[in-house]
């Protein structure tokens, strides 16, 4: 569920919510990038964003992007990076919605920096302009800042509007009664935890926080002293939920503090008889025989104290296993298999172990908040380390690819300087200004049988001779007569020539420019590929010194990262270390209060035998 | 044994209910303090050096796949998918099969929400070309449906982007494809 939350808040961040309409895309890039963060695959998302940006490719989502790209820094921890994306958003011409977001964030990314009035002063810029879950999530940031900064009244006036889209409305209204409390209103506060412990859940989120707000609930009634009320809160939770020991344990006391003892005894009994891994059960295990002898059960009372003896011995021999387990570097290996179940860990050649003593604690050590952090950060450069692997094999391909392109080039380029010999643009343009030319003659000239059809012509041609020979024979009626009809004959063949004449030199001139396209794209084409010969052995050659100084950026960064990973990885060992001392401290303090009232115990015994 | 014997535990787990986020952490030497601060701002450092080689990677590769003059890249995104529910696409380039594409019900989910997935990224001359694509899924009324978009488009100097769109027709209750060139 965590991982949910947190992908919740991610879209909430960017202002996607998953309910909402889908965007509208107008840049491919944007899109692309937004359909790698859907699949929560934000790295990649991230990598996209970074290069759309540089190359800008976002002329309609510039801001978009950015605030995503923002939010997804913040994700990956990379603040100081966050914070400057987000702030140079700030100056710019922006919506008031997406300005109200970048505060937002800036607020959020202080807040997890532990910078309180920083966050309070980018929370203050806020102008109303937010979404509603967003809306809802920022008054749940004031609350938690008014509250980290002692100050539950400021939190109670940040979160005096409950009412949010669900599951806002539940955060708000736990923050709210945890403010209440901490203001000394407990009985508004144990209101407040009861109306979010009868409502409705409509899937397992919903249940899980219900019986997250009646845990705190019956602990807050009980200590306001009113076990009474206590009881219901504790009833309510569900016995297989992640809350599920606690509610046990607080119901027993619950029960012990309303006189009602023997109801305790069901709840406890439950309690002790789980594995005794969490803090709710090892109290349990020592609670059960209390209230045994609270009922004046001296026997059962003994029986359940040295089983509890019994436990926490067993419970301590397995903390050393543990403990021998992360002293020996395996805690990584775990956490990692843990979270990527199927793929072998390569970490410091250690076996996975994916069934070990470690497992039983992960659920602890996991809810501690610098711990999850650590994780967090632990599990990313991993991921970023198989990143960089992978690139570290591309980047061979990549040589190979390139050599095929300069092969392919030294084989190309010859064949091409060959045919670009032999295209004489210049002889095709002189050409083309010629046709031109001629036309313009033709029509100075109006030759008219120039641009006649072929048949025009060869009658006109048949016509004049017909002329010249009759003209040559002896002069007679006769002759006068064809020649007559011959002059007849041609003045109608010049009239038809001379009256489609216009025409026919549009036509040619229309063919003579529709030359300039084609022209204009073989010398277009001729000059790019003239250029792209040019540049091809510094195109290639500067190809190869970018793959050569990624390559050294991939070898810079490897032992860095190793080194990093290897600090981390120690840091989380430390923590659990840490984690397993107080837990080693409690296991005694039990023992020891179990031991000294399992004597108390046995003196009562020995009194009521010696008794006569 | 009386009751007092507990208050102190009872007060640990109360707070550690109303906090939500297990026991409270254990303390740490401030030199430990000032190392892991030292080791979260080199984690950030490495993080952000990483995007950026992973940005110049990325452009790089594409660089070599599909240098710009001759790229062609082929696009899919879809509106709500009311009446169409897609499994698959084939893209033919000139009578070529050169994707074959079977979505997982997440990246239907990114698509439906607005992302947009590239393809196909090759090469092409320059000059007239054939794209047909082939969309396989359930249409209305879960029926078998499959459908198919084709575009001539001429290929110049520069990259080119055609973008497959699958959209809800409300009016004829029928999803439609088309393909819009990107300039």
């Amino acid at each position: 569920m965590r991982q949910r939350l947190a992908t919740l808040v991610l879209l909430l961040l960017a202002g996607m919510h998953p309910a909402a309409a889908a965007q509208d895309v107008q840049d491919l890039a944007y899109g692309e990038a937004l359909f790698h963060f859907y699949q929560d695959d934000y790295f990649t998302s991230g990598v996209h964003l970074l290069a759309a940006i540089d190359r800008q490719q976002l002329p309609h989502h510039q801001t978009d992007g950015e605030l995503l790209l923002g939010g997804l820094q913040l994700y990956f921890g990379m603040h100081a990076q966050a914070r400057r994306t987000l702030e140079k958003l700030l100056p710019g011409n922006v919506a008031p919605q997406q300005r109200d977001l970048v505060w937002f964030q800036l607020a959020k990314l202080a807040y997890q920096r532990g910078d309180l009035p920083e966050a309070n002063d980018a929370l203050a810029h806020l102008s109303g302009h937010l979404a509603e879950e967003v809306a809802a999530e920022a008054r749940q940031l004031a609350g938690l800042v008014a509250l980290a900064q002692g100050d539950p009244q400021r939190a109670l006036t940040a979160l005096a509007d409950t009412k949010a889209p669900p599951p806002w409305d539940i955060y708000l209204g736990f923050d709210r009664a945890i403010a209440l409390l901490r203001s000394g209103q407990a009985d508004a506060a144990l209101a407040e935890f009861d109306r979010l412990g009868t409502r409705d859940a409509r899937n397992e989120e919903e249940a899980t926080l219900r019986d997250r707000a009646n845990l705190a609930g019956g602990y807050a009634a009980l200590r306001v002293a009113q076990p009474g009320r206590a009881r219901p809160f504790f009833q309510r939770i569900r016995l297989r939920g992640d809350s599920a020991h606690m509610a046990l344990l607080g119901a027993g006391w619950a029960a012990i503090g309303d006189d009602a003892r023997s109801d305790a005894l069901a709840p406890w009994t439950a309690l002790a008889a789980e594995p005794p891994h969490d803090d709710a059960v090892l109290e349990g295990l020592l609670a059960l025989p209390y209230a045994y002898a609270q009922l004046g059960d001296q026997a059962q009372a003994a029986q359940h104290y040295r089983q509890a003896i019994a436990s926490y011995r067993e419970e301590r021999a397995r903390l050393t296993a543990v403990r021998r387990e992360v002293e020996a570097g395996a805690l990584p290996a775990t956490l990692e298999a843990q979270d990527r179940p199927g793929l072998a860990s390569r970490l410091q050649g250690v076996d996975v172990p994916l069934e070990s003593p470690v497992t039983n604690y992960l659920p602890q050590l996991l809810a501690r908040h610098d711990f999850q952090g650590a994780l967090k950060d632990y599990l990313d450069l991993r991921q970023l380390q198989d990143n960089l692997e992978q690139w570290a094999g591309s980047l061979t391909a990549f040589d190979t690819m390139l050599d095929a392109r300069r092969a392919r080039y030294a084989q190309v380029l010859p064949r091409i300087d060959a045919r670009l010999a032999r295209i004489d643009l210049r002889a095709l343009e002189q050409r083309r200004a010629a046709l031109e030319q001629r036309l313009h003659t033709l029509r100075a000239e109006q030759d008219v049988w120039e641009v006649a059809e072929p048949h025009e012509r060869e009658l006109h041609a048949v016509v004049e001779r017909l002329i010249r020979r009759v003209d040559s024979f002896p002069a007679s009626q006769l002759q006068l007569n064809y020649l007559e009809r011959l002059y007849r004959l041609r003045g109608v063949l010049y009239w038809r020539a001379h009256a489609a004449f216009p025409q026919r030199l549009w036509e040619r001139t229309r063919l003579v420019k529709a030359l300039d396209a084609p022209l204009a794209e073989t010398r277009t084409r001729y000059q790019t590929l003239q250029g792209a010969h040019r540049h091809a052995d510094s195109r290639i050659a500067g190809l190869g010194e970018r793959i050569a100084a990624q390559r050294t950026r991939v070898g810079q960064l490897r032992p860095r990262l190793e080194s990093a990973l290897a600090a981390q990885a120690a840091r989380l060992e430390r923590l659990a270390l840490l984690a397993l001392d107080e837990r080693d401290r409690l296991l005694d303090s039990y023992l020891l209060q179990a031991q000294f009232a399992l004597a108390r115990v046995y003196d009562k015994a020995q009194i009521v035998e010696d008794r006569p | 044994m009386s009751t007092k014997d507990f208050p102190d535990t009872a007060r640990c787990l109360l707070l550690t209910a109303l906090l939500c986020c297990g026991i409270g952490a254990p303390a740490l030497a401030a030199d430990d303090e000032a190392a892991d601060a030292r080791l979260d701002k080199d984690i950030q450092s490495i993080k952000q050096e990483l995007m950026d080689l992973n940005r110049e990677l990325f452009v790089l590769e594409e660089e070599l796949l599909a240098p710009s003059d001759t790229q062609v890249a082929i696009f899919v995104s879809l509106d709500l998918g009311e009446f169409f529910a897609l499994d698959s696409v084939q893209l033919t380039l000139d009578g070529k099969v050169v994707a074959n594409y079977l979505y997982t019900p997440r990246e239907i989910e990114a698509l439906r929400r607005g992302g947009v997935q590239r393809l196909y990224l090759g090469n092409l001359k320059g000059g007239e070309h054939e794209l047909v694509a082939y969309f396989t899924g359930k249409g209305p009324r879960d029926r078998d449906y499959k459908r198919g978009a084709t575009v001539k488009f001429t290929k110049e100097l520069g990259p080119k982007y055609l973008e497959l769109k699958i959209v809800d027709s409300q009016g004829k209750q029928q999803p439609d494809f088309f393909v819009q060139e990107w300039e």
